[in-house]
């Protein structure tokens, strides 16, 4: 018993003075024979100890180790990412954790933000990824817990924490002596950099041991993390090394390629001149030696070609003076009331003579008789002579050239088609830059100084107006040129940081208004901000309002229009201005000629970045309902944009992707103006309301019915007006078109229940539509709605393969679809809307068929091609 | 009646040239272009051929080393005769076995002696 006690005794383990004391007490008691078993018992003890201090030290030594050899490998990662796993994975291995979470702090978010994870299940890594931790949280999160060091202990009674372990040996818990980890309980140890700055934090649970670790392992955990805080900073500081290097190389190569082009300008235009110059002087030459033999038809044939050739020569001159004046940016810009038809007449006929010396066919497709607009014609001669010119060029003995000029609901559409070689995609942007030739090697095969449309673009720009160009299939290229009746007018203070990149703040700001007006076809719409001080609203751009306006225009909080929507962060749809309108028409006067006007906030996480005010519906409807769902679907696709372009540094690529984003919607032309789509657009947003679809679901759909067919510009006119029926191939082309619709979008950020929408809308009900096969209710609502408003919208309108059909024909089929590609829920109340609007359609329907007939003889793009 | 070849596409050109060598008695025989070019060259022979460079289809410097290649032609002197006045433009087509290299704007006269030199060195 007693040798049982003195085993027990703590004191006992290290006993190096006690035990031989006591031996002693025990020898003066008079047993030798209990000594030496006590003696034996002890050295026993110490040894067992022995072996254990020496595994345990050597097991610290392993851990040690492998810390060391993971801090290596971790330093060598230079990649952030790599980086990150790394650490994580070094945690479970080297210290011995089930599940990390690695978060890092984001200084643009100002959140934490989980982006590396080692040791958890795909499910839960996924449930994880990007999950945000605000430093509000964090800071809760840690001051409920216990603290050990530098780290935290989260989910445990406060004397199970590390902490109340430190006053007695920390061999205790290495031994296994620890208390036992309990479920739920979490770890949180943080990353400190050099300068002390809490750079992330680790989430650890599950350690392998099934114990709260000891402060040995916390400082062994530590140890590592310091570690990797370190690496992660120079890899940071290597990254952005790296990524200032790419721009620089960027910004090099770009240098480069402007001095190439400049050097071949300078070739160029030496061959350009040379040429008309050859002729002029070997004509010349000939004349003086042969003047008195000449028959006078060759005297009258060698004038002419010196004329015409000194003409070619001056014309080379003009347009590299052009190149001079773009540069100084046109200040003697001449504007006045153009009939633009009437200057393709005049100039029509210069270009058919060339057609006909060139073995070309040349045509004209005016829309009206008059299509005036503010221009200087002198440039407009210009650039149509360049662009004419151009496409002649580049086609072929035996191609075509077509010329358009169509009024669209807030512009004018120039377009110059050819059948000739077309533009590589990749090049398709750089056409426009000066100097630039898609082969500007000497063994071109065509001349030309590479600045034509350079001034052709500078000439549209300096209307308000974009140029750009695409192929067509099956060979040629066409040029679009849009000219708005009403330009954008922008604040003068509008930042211009931005000039350099490909994507100017002018530019964007332009198109956004564009986008705006012409997706809810309206005459006016304005973006107001709040000022610094957040005292005043004013005008960052608008369309269709004067200059001055532009410029003055300050509305305190709560006054005006938008100052209302300001202060009480709501939608305003005023349908009667002169009943409701009161005191704001003072500030707002004569602008409103339609009474009905839209004011919406553009709210970022609750702070108002700017309200969009709309109104003059070109139809000269009032603004409705449907509009104003229509429009708040919109908003935040403009706030995304608005806050992506105040972080510029985003870089330019990105931009790239808006501006086609806005090219490609805006281009569609599907104004929401009285027309056959947008009454079939009005009875789905109808049927939605009546089968009482949520609010958001509505706002998705209502801007889903604008653009969920966009994408289908990306298939070749041939395929889409093909008058018979499609093979397989041409069918997934057609397809296709969804995909690319969500392409264009993109830029856009649409949540994923939008996409889901627009990718859906080819199912049909019995599971035999595409893209997805998808059958009955697991079709979204909206998709199935949509699906009817397209297959309403293209029944009624003219297909190459077939006729419009009446409203009674293209209620009956859509009828025989139900159950088969229509929701027999939704179809029987849309087809009840459609009853409803039947005088409108009709109205429309006879509109369109006289439109129609004017226009013939010119091939008409059907408003919405659709295959349905 | 010694036989020219011209190929250039432009119309002037080949009027200027068809006609100062049709006055010095030369058959003239010409086309848009080098592919023809060779074709013609080919089929018949003539005595000698001038080449604009920047053509449609192939250059002048890929006929003339097309034409230098092929034994039916390879004894045919050529004139490069092109408004490429680049530095190593003159080198790239003389490289290309063309027995002359005339830049432009060129002078009719210098051109049919030129061709008189060419004719009689062949000989």
């Amino acid at each position: 018993m007693l040798a049982a006690a003195v085993i027990e005794a703590p004191d006992v383990v290290h006993a190096g003075l006690t035990a031989p004391l006591l031996a002693a007490g025990l020898l003066a008691g008079g047993g030798a024979a209990v000594w030496l078993v006590l003696q034996w018992a002890a050295a026993k003890k110490r040894r067992a100890h022995l072996r254990h201090r020496v595994r345990t030290m050597r097991s610290r030594y392993r851990t040690l180790e492998s810390i060391l050899s993971v801090s290596a490998r971790i330093n060598a990662t230079r990649d952030l990412r790599e980086l990150r796993d790394k650490v994580a994975a070094a945690v479970v291995e080297a210290i011995g954790f089930g599940g990390v979470v690695l978060y890092t702090w984001s200084e643009t978010t100002r959140v934490f933000q989980a982006v590396s994870f080692a040791g958890l299940a795909p499910r839960e890594q996924a449930s994880l990824a990007g999950h945000q931790i605000s430093q509000e949280d964090f800071d809760a999160l840690t001051s409920a817990a216990s603290r050990t060091s530098n780290c935290y202990l989260i989910g445990a009674d406060p004397e199970s924490s590390v902490a109340d372990k430190t006053d007695h040996d920390p061999d205790d818990a290495a031994r296994g002596g620890g208390r036992s980890w309990g479920h739920g309980m979490q770890l949180i140890a943080p990353l400190i950099d050099q300068s002390g700055a809490n750079i992330g934090f680790l989430r650890l649970e599950r350690p392998a041991a099934g114990c709260i670790p000891s402060l040995v392992e916390i400082h062994q955990l530590e140890f590592l993390l310091k570690q990797s805080a370190t690496a992660m900073e120079s890899a940071r500081v290597y990254d952005n090394l790296a990524r200032r290097n790419a721009d620089l190389a960027h910004v090099s190569d770009r240098m480069n390629s402007l001095t190439d082009m400049k050097n071949n300008f300078v070739a160029n235009v030496s061959h350009e001149l040379r040429t008309p110059l050859t002729s002029i002087a070997a004509y010349t030459e000939l004349l003086q030696k042969n003047l008195t033999t000449l028959s006078p038809q060759s005297l009258e044939e060698f004038l002419q070609v010196i004329h015409n050739e000194s003409v070619k020569l001056s014309d080379i001159i003009t347009d590299i003076l052009e190149l001079s004046q773009m540069e100084k940016g046109r200040p003697g810009m001449n504007q006045v009331a153009t009939d633009l038809a009437g200057m393709v007449r005049h100039l029509g006929g210069s270009w058919k003579t060339r057609a006909k010396e060139r073995d070309t066919e040349f045509q004209t497709d005016l829309g009206s008789a008059e299509i005036v607009l503010p221009l200087d014609p002198m440039l407009m001669q210009q650039m149509l002579t360049h662009l004419v010119g151009n496409a002649f060029k580049f086609t072929p003995a035996g191609g075509r050239v077509i010329v358009s000029v169509r009024e669209e609901v807030t512009a004018v559409r120039i377009t110059v088609e050819d059948n000739g070689i077309g533009i590589p995609p990749d090049k398709l942007d750089e056409i426009f830059d000066s100097f630039y030739q898609v082969d500007g090697s000497s063994t071109r095969r065509h001349n030309g100084q590479g600045v034509g449309l350079a001034i052709c673009r500078d000439i549209v720009v300096h209307h308000d107006g974009r140029i750009w160009a695409e192929n067509v299939a099956p060979r040629g290229t066409r040029f679009h040129v849009l000219l708005p009746r009403r330009p954008v007018v922008l604040q003068p203070g509008d930042p211009q940081k931005l000039t350099g990149l490909p994507f100017e703040a002018g530019e964007f700001m332009q198109r956004l208004m564009h986008w705006v007006s012409e997706s809810l076809g309206v005459q006016l719409a304005t973006l107001m901000v709040p000022d610094q001080d957040g005292e005043f609203l004013t005008i960052r751009a608008a369309i269709g309002l004067p200059e001055a306006v532009v410029q003055s225009a300050r509305l305190r909080r709560g006054a005006g229009f938008a100052g209302k929507v300001w202060a009480t962060g709501e939608t305003l749809l005023i349908d009667d201005l002169e009943v409701e309108g009161d005191a704001d028409l003072e500030t707002n006067d004569l602008r409103y000629s339609t009474p009905s006007l839209l004011a919406v906030p553009l709210l970022n996480a609750g702070t108002l970045v700017g309200v969009i005010t709309v109104n003059n519906k070109i139809d000269g409807r009032p603004l409705g309902d449907d509009d104003r769902v229509f429009l708040e679907s919109l908003v935040p696709r403009i706030t995304a944009l608005l806050t992506r372009y105040e972080a510029w540094q985003d870089g330019a690529r990105h931009f790239e992707a808006v501006r086609n984003t806005l090219r490609a919607t805006t281009a569609v032309g599907r104004a929401r103006h009285e027309s056959i789509l947008a009454v079939c657009q009005e009875i789905c947003l109808a049927t939605a309301r009546s089968i009482d679809l949520p609010a958001d679901d509505l706002a998705r759909l209502a801007f889903c019915l604008q653009f969920y067919d966009v994408g289908l510009d990306r298939v070749s006119p041939q395929i889409i007006n093909k008058p018979g029926p499609l093979d397989d191939a041409e069918r997934r082309f057609v397809q296709e078109h969804v995909g690319h619709t969500l392409g264009i979008l993109e830029p856009l950020l649409l949540e994923a229940k939008a996409k889901q929408l627009i990718l859906h809308h080819h199912e049909n009900f019995d599971g035999s539509g595409y893209p997805a096969g998808l059958a009955g209710e697991t079709i979204p609502p909206g998709a199935r709605l949509v699906r009817l408003a397209d297959t309403l919208a293209s029944l009624l309108s003219p297909r190459p393969w077939r006729d419009a059909m009446s409203l009674a024909e293209a209620l009956e089929a859509i009828r025989r679809g139900v159950g088969v590609e229509f929701c027999p829920r939704m179809a029987p109340v849309f087809l009840d809307e459609a009853e409803r609007r039947r005088e409108r359609i009709l109205a429309l329907q006879a509109i369109e068929e006289s439109v129609r007939m004017r226009g013939a003889g010119h091939e008409e793009v059907p408003p919405l091609p659709v295959m349905s | 009646m010694y036989k020219v070849l011209i190929a250039d596409d432009e119309h002037n050109i080949r009027n200027i040239l068809d006609f100062s060598l049709h006055a010095e008695g030369f058959l003239v025989l010409s086309v848009l272009n080098g592919e023809d070019a060779f074709q013609l060259a080919c089929d018949e022979r003539p005595d000698l051929i001038i080449l604009d460079i920047m053509m449609p289809g192939k250059s002048g410097i890929e006929i003339c080393r097309d034409l230098k290649a092929d034994a039916r032609t390879a004894s045919i002197p050529v004139i490069l005769l092109t408004a490429c006045a680049g530095t190593g433009d003159k080198e790239a087509g003389l490289a290309a076995g063309a027995d002359l290299y005339i830049t432009k704007p060129f002078s009719p006269q210098n051109v049919i002696e030129s061709v008189h030199d060419l004719l009689g060195a062949a000989r």
